[in-house]
């Protein structure tokens, strides 16, 4: 045996063979399998709990179009119930419906508690308390003045009837949507709800009466935006648009009462409150804005689908008018959008204007450097900017989700669906500035629907465990993922909660709502059809346990 | 005695003969010129000059993808051709060691890629200075970045660059010893290098790959330049700590697998 041995080395030595290619050979499946077993492994080493039970799962049937809804209390139970809008093609016609879906103590029905069609002038609509009667009103404006539906026995009537006459932007009614906008809030922090309408050069504003009626307090000058667009495409078009500006009901002077904020292309008009809870012309002020803001450059339609104009050209919007280093003054984050690098690199910056109390009339609020005191740039596709509190401190931190196209990963995407995203935190220091780096930033991978223009599921408006602090929600792999707020203030990058569930392909459709009586978000999500898998009219409601 | 000065000062003059070499370098060099030339006018139609550092990068980001092609082209074909005509029998014959036969390449391969990158990074910055000055930038009259943050930026990456060019060098080196002919191994070569791009955009990988690191330090300059901020310090330890250790498992394995290599036949 030994010998044998020593004659294999000699053999080695006088004829060396180059490669031992049946060892190897022999070798290659078990390293294969090795490797194999490796890859399936890894999923095991998430720390993420898929928690089966963690949502009640309600599925509602909607017989629609352009699904729209609100969450709230209708029938004045303590439980929020849900009014959704649809729309129904009949031939050539289109009608338009409220389907109302009751939240009972175990849940929602599938099918509508009822519904019924909406008057075909209605414009736009909200949800009030207006009447003396028991739940709320849906009230719409319609060319003559402001109408709305009673509920009469936990029943809407649907014949409408007039609050008050009056003129408003709002004329003639879009074909296949009712849009909701929320012109009827407390202004004066008094338990009653005030009437804002916009109209072409005013806000008015109307007040409840002691009988019950509702009056003109204030007539605010406030132009609306317009702008007049020629289509020469087939026929020749004339659009004419009118904006209303973008209204915040903030306390803006530190005087403890919510004033109107108006956002305007160059200025920021603002209404104060005074002690008497009234507004008027003579107490308000302007504050110039150093840059001009782009015209609504991109519209959302009830479907979710956003359409934009110029959609190459630079834009320049106001992300967020709020108090962002809790010392009572609206600071202003502004963003500028440029592609001039091309589709695939787009760049976004965020510029934050610290408010500052103006030393000549300190009673009008804050005012703004001309400078930007911090700016934060980033390339890539930017989902949902937004700013909440993410350690706890009072303070706003800075919340941006980006994606960074490159050729590779974008074939990526394409083969698998799937993007990587990179949240950036950038948190406000005890000092109350943000620094130039990122304070975090949370790798998460999210699924993108290839097929369209459309969104992935990023949202930190909720909040799933009730600790008073938002949570971020992302979906990968057909399941939805919750991060908690972290307690120590740094994000995690592995989620706290996976949930296994159908999710549209449109992510901007996944929304938290509050719709149980708890303290904990629950979710709601409208489905557009596909025309496979994913039928008209499919809304689910996940209610957290 | 080592003979590994010897081999490498050999393969060094063997570099600076050939002429091929040169005209490959004054044709990027050409390209690089041009793409500056590009993004200036570019900038200048769009209103929008920013400073010298954009048009450097843009220039740098060019070349760099050519000197990257380049350099793995050299490597691969540095030992295949040798061992494909013979010459190096003659070398080992000579009582070489098969060791420093490859680090003897590899070494000469590292000094020109630092000469390589080096110069065009210079080269880069002249024709910022000359399209826009290497200035400060700023955003209005919000100070972005110092000059200063930028060439530090700058010569960081550079380094950062070198370090991974290394590692595809030694990659070359290892299918140079794989592949026989030098037409093979440099289409083998540029086929696993664009492999390993690929999987170097996949998560799951990326991370352990050099090529995720080749191009990462003049992407990140290309972000400064723009005022976008980078943390240096998440990437730079990766950047040595795999760009080594791929130089370590590439050469181990290429000095292995040469050393039972039948040269002789």
């Amino acid at each position: 045996m030994l010998r044998g041995c020593s004659k294999i080395n000699i053999h080695f030595r006088v004829s060396p063979r180059p490669y031992d290619t049946s060892l190897r050979l022999r070798c290659f499946p078990l390293f294969l399998v090795v490797f194999l077993c490796c890859i399936l492994c890894l999923p095991l080493l998430s720390n993420a709990k898929v928690k089966k039970n963690f949502f009640a799962v309600y599925e509602l049937k909607v017989e629609g179009d352009y699904i729209d809804y609100l969450m709230e209390d209708l029938n004045e139970d303590g439980l929020n119930d849900g009014l959704f809008f649809y729309s129904k093609r009949k031939g050539k016609s289109v009608s338009r419906y409220f389907s109302v879906f009751y939240q009972h103590p175990n849940g929602f029905n599938k099918q509508a508690d009822y519904r019924f069609e909406i008057d075909p002038d209605a414009v736009v609509y909200d949800l009030a308390d207006v009447d003396s009667n028991p739940g709320k009103e849906i009230l719409f404006f319609k060319n003559k003045g402001l109408f709305y539906y009673k509920m009469i026995e936990g029943r809407y009537d649907t014949t409408p009837i007039l609050l008050f006459e009056t003129p408003s932007i709002f004329k003639l009614p879009d074909q296949v949507f009712l849009e909701r906008l929320n012109f009827v809030r407390d202004l004066n922090d008094d338990g009653v709800e005030e009437i804002l309408i916009p109209q072409f050069f005013h806000y008015v504003i109307y007040s409840k009466q002691e009988d019950g009626t509702y009056s003109m307090t204030a007539k605010l000058d406030c132009s609306m935006q317009n702008s007049v667009t020629s289509l020469n495409e087939v026929s020749r078009y004339l659009i004419a648009t009118f904006l209303t500006p973008n209204t915040l009901i903030v306390d803006y002077n530190k005087d403890q009462l919510s004033d109107i904020v108006t956002i305007h292309d160059e200025y920021l008009k603002i209404f104060f409150q005074n002690n008497a809870g009234e507004f008027s012309n003579a107490d308000s002020a302007i504050v110039n804005l150093k840059f001009i803001l782009t015209q609504a450059y991109s519209s959302r339609l009830g479907n979710g689908n956003i359409y934009q104009r110029d959609r190459f050209k630079d834009k320049i919007g106001i992300t967020s008018l709020a108090d962002l280093n809790n010392d009572g003054l609206l600071d202003m984050i502004v963003e500028k959008f440029s592609m001039k690098d091309g589709a695939f690199n787009p760049k976004k910056q965020f510029q934050v204007f610290f408010a500052r109390q103006d030393p000549d009339n300190p009673k009008k609020g804050g005012i703004f450097n001309d400078v930007p005191d911090h700016i934060i740039i980033n390339r890539g596709f930017q989902i949902h900017s937004k700013i909440g509190d993410l350690n706890n401190d009072g303070k706003m931190d800075i919340y941006i989700p980006i994606i960074e196209i490159g050729v590779f990963n974008f074939i990526t995407m394409l083969v698998t669906g799937d993007i990587d995203v990179t949240v950036l935190w950038y948190v406000m220091d005890d000092s109350g500035h943000y620094r130039k780096k990122p304070d975090f930033e949370l790798e998460v991978t999210v699924e993108v629907d290839t097929k369209g223009r459309k969104f992935p599921v990023s949202s930190i408006d909720g909040d799933f465990n009730g600790d008073g602090r938002n949570d971020f929600m992302r979906a990968q792999d057909g399941k939805l993922m919750i991060h908690y707020a972290p307690d120590d203030g740094e994000p995690k990058e592995k989620a706290d909660v996976e949930f296994v569930i159908e999710l549209p392909d449109n992510g901007k459709m996944v929304k938290p709502q509050m719709v149980n009586a708890d303290a904990k978000s629950d979710v709601v999500m409208v489905f557009t059809p596909n025309g496979k898998t994913i039928k008209k009219g499919k809304v689910q409601i996940l209610i957290t346990r | 005695m080592s003979k590994l000065p010897i081999l490498i000062k050999i393969e060094l003059e063997k570099m600076i003969r050939k002429r091929s070499m040169l005209w490959i370098a004054l044709m990027i060099l050409a390209i690089q010129i041009a793409a500056a030339f590009f993004e200036h006018s570019a900038r200048l139609a769009n209103d929008d000059l920013g400073t010298g550092f954009q048009v450097t990068v843009f220039s740098l980001k060019i070349c760099l993808q050519l000197v990257a092609l380049i350099l793995l082209a050299l490597s691969s074909m540095t030992l295949s051709e040798e061992i494909a005509t013979g010459t190096a029998k003659i070398i080992l014959v000579r009582g070489v060691k098969r060791r420093d036969f490859i680090l003897g390449k590899f070494i000469a391969l590292v000094y020109l890629s630092t000469v390589l990158v080096v110069f065009y990074h210079l080269i880069g910055l002249v024709l910022g200075h000359f399209l826009g000055g290497l200035v400060a930038i700023k955003e209005g009259e919000f100070l972005l970045f110092t000059a200063m943050d930028l060439y530090k930026g700058f010569f960081g990456g550079m380094l950062l660059t070198l370090c991974a060019m290394v590692a595809l060098v030694a990659l070359g080196c290892f299918v140079s010893i794989l592949i026989k002919g030098s037409g093979g191994a440099v289409g083998t070569g540029i086929v696993i290098y664009f492999f390993m791009q690929i999987l170097s955009q996949i998560g799951l990988f990326q991370k352990y790959l050099f090529t995720k690191y080749l191009f990462l330090p003049i992407d990140n300059m290309s972000k400064l330049a723009e005022g976008i901020y980078v943390d240096w310090g998440r990437y730079v330890w990766w950047t040595i700590g795999v760009s080594s250790g791929s130089i370590l498992i590439f050469l181990t394995l290429s000095i292995i697998i040469f050393n039972k290599r039948d040269v002789w036949h």
